[in-house]
């Protein structure tokens, strides 16, 4: 793979999309819209690279509809379970035959570990885990995330490099559909031979459903106890929420990192999503953009969820909870 | 076998950073060793027990780049148990994004001699991006394994680890050379006994310069190397959406009752005892 400079990019934006549990992963529709959206503002084509074990009828139909001018399919059974090195020669090889100038992947596990193993044979470097992506009046993709523990956000450039590569979080960028018209062609590839593989990768379970609770009840460092939790559980049933937490019950060790929101741990998209003692960092926010509303309960009016709630209420959370759940 | 931990110093407190530049500056808080840094040594110190020899477990290596003073998260290291602590330091290296990072440990590693098992942390908690171990692993031509959450074994013939992917738990075998990024459920780390920690402080600390590198061309290094720039950082928050309401208990529950999905502009029942909304 000789790497190539911006003179040698094409004005091309590649969506990598990944397999889901039915068809694609949602993060994959996602990325396509963002990738329709910065085409059309900047004048960019599009394409989309499809890595997988196979072709399931309902991945077909998503990808016929995904807005995409074209994807390059890289089918092989050796792609399935997920290794990234068996992946990223044929991620390099669409990238060598496209020759992006913007290339797009989800912040997935998958995405996560592509990415910079794609980014190293290319010799440039990728922003991860973007929550905004825009170009600037150069046409340069401005690459936003949350940066230094969540506290602040960062604008990131890839000035010279290229493809200029970002992962997307997942379940922040909306869904755009693009009809049911099956505009997209889908291009068979081939990367040639695989180099042997140095790891062995077997599915043993697949992810817990994908389901969204239609409401989450989060727990933050306003929580006092670990005894406490238990009760919370219960106020979750109550509520009929899925109990979650931010990042500080995780490092006291109270919550598994599965359960924890936020840059770090997981998005979630609820109906309604109700935050006790939860001050609201920007690795937090990051995990709560697809909430429809947001009720938040904390003591400090200057915490930053109350500035984002629909709800925002000042009020002891142990008070509070004391009155949903007698 | 030769086994080595890439950790880092992360700012303990609030961090600043430089306006102009975009740059974090680690003055004024107190660095502690990155928390996902400790599964990665526990990881690293099982795994030396676990393929141990006649004489006994082999060597642990922490290694690290930054700033003079990241030496504290080395001596944190050797408390723990690592067996020896080496730091990459020039003012040269610094500004490194992700990319540039994994080069400058990649070349540490060759200097020293690659180990057979790297463990990082699967990420640090002020940078955030888990890239890291995977650039670096692409760097020495190793496969990485992320995101494990439990160990099976380490024998001397290869490992079986879990992982968590988006598409769920996939178990993963091989043999060696392998880096191994670890999250947090994989392992439970030990703490530091006080005899293992007076001895870390006066314990010595390998200190290498860019000089030192297998490849010293200063432009490969630092931020003239990275292929990203911060160009700006902000504070995300504008004005608040609705003015904050202070309310008695009593009115927050029947407020959140109210929003639950379906009961919106329904008269508030009095919460009961189970069951959930329909």
């Amino acid at each position: 793979m000789i790497p190539y400079t911006s003179s040698g990019a094409e004005r091309l934006i590649l969506a990598g999309l990944q397999p889901g549990p039915e068809g694609v992963h949602p993060i994959s529709l996602e990325i396509a819209g963002v990738a329709r959206r910065l085409a059309g503002e900047g004048g960019f084509r599009t394409a989309g690279v499809f890595i997988a074990g196979e072709l399931t009828p309902a991945a077909r139909r998503q990808l016929e509809n995904c807005g995409l001018a074209e994807v390059r399919l890289y089918l092989n059974p050796a792609f399935h379970p997920f290794v990234p090195e068996q992946q990223a020669p044929a991620l390099l090889h669409c990238v060598g035959e496209l020759r992006p100038e913007i290339l797009l992947l989800g912040a997935t596990p998958e995405g996560r570990s592509l990415a910079p193993l794609a980014a190293v044979s290319l010799e440039t470097g990728i922003t991860a885990d973007c929550t905004a992506l825009a170009l600037n009046a150069g046409g340069l993709l401005v690459q936003t995330r949350p940066a230094f523990g969540g506290g602040l956000m960062a604008e990131i450039l890839t000035p010279q490099a290229r493809p200029q590569m970002a992962t997307l979080r997942y379940g922040i960028f909306p869904h755009r559909a693009a009809g049911e018209g099956g505009s997209t062609r889908l291009v068979p590839a081939d990367p040639g031979p695989l180099p042997p593989a140095k790891t062995q990768a077997e599915a043993l379970t697949a992810p817990a459903a994908g389901e969204e609770a239609p409401v989450v009840l989060a727990l933050g460092g306003g929580v006092r106890a670990r005894e406490d939790i238990e009760f919370f559980q219960n106020l979750s049933r109550v509520l009929g929420a899925e109990l979650m937490s931010s990042r500080s019950l995780v490092e006291r060790g109270w919550f598994p990192q599965s359960r924890q929101i936020g840059l770090s741990g997981r998005c979630v998209a609820p109906e309604l999503l109700i935050t006790l003692g939860i001050a609201g960092s920007v690795q937090f926010m990051a995990g709560i953009q697809g909430a429809r509303r947001i009720c938040a309960l904390n003591t400090d009016p200057a915490a930053p969820i109350l500035r984002i709630a629909d709800i925002p209420l000042i009020c002891d959370l142990y008070e509070a909870a004391a009155r949903l759940c007698p | 076998m030769r086994i080595g931990v890439c950790i880092k110093q992360v700012p303990g407190g609030s961090a600043r950073m430089d306006g102009e530049t975009g740059l974090l500056i680690r003055g004024s808080a107190q660095g502690v060793l990155n928390p996902y840094d400790y599964f990665a040594l526990e990881a690293a110190l099982q795994a030396a027990a676990s393929l141990a020899g006649p004489e006994g477990p082999g060597e642990v290596t922490a290694l690290t780049m930054g700033p003079p003073q990241a030496e504290g998260a080395l001596r944190e290291a050797l408390a723990l148990g690592a067996g020896k602590a080496l730091l990459l330091c020039d003012s040269g290296f610094a500004g490194a994004d992700a990319a540039i990072t994994a080069r400058t440990l990649a070349q540490g590693w060759e200097k020293l001699g690659v180990p057979e098992l790297i463990f990082c942390g699967q990420q640090t908690t002020d940078g955030d991006t888990a890239q890291v171990p995977f650039a670096l692993a692409a760097r020495l031509g190793i496969p990485a394994v992320g995101w494990v959450k439990a160990i099976e074994y380490f024998r001397a013939e290869g490992f079986s680890v879990l992982q968590e992917l988006s598409g769920g738990t996939v178990r993963v075998r091989g043999g060696y050379p392998a880096l191994f990024a670890i999250g947090r459920e994989a392992v439970q780390p030990r703490a530091a006994s006080l005899p293992r920690r007076l001895e870390a402080r006066r314990a010595p600390v390998t200190r290498w310069t860019l000089a030192d590198l297998p490849d010293p061309a200063p432009h490969r290094y630092g931020l003239a190397a990275s292929p990203t720039r911060v160009k700006r950082i902000y504070a995300p928050l504008g004005e608040a959406k609705t003015p904050p309401l202070r309310v008695d208990p009593g009115e927050a529950a029947a407020l959140i009752l109210g929003a639950l999905p379906g009961r919106e502009g329904q008269p508030v029942p009095p919460p009961s005892g189970g069951g959930g909304p329909g």
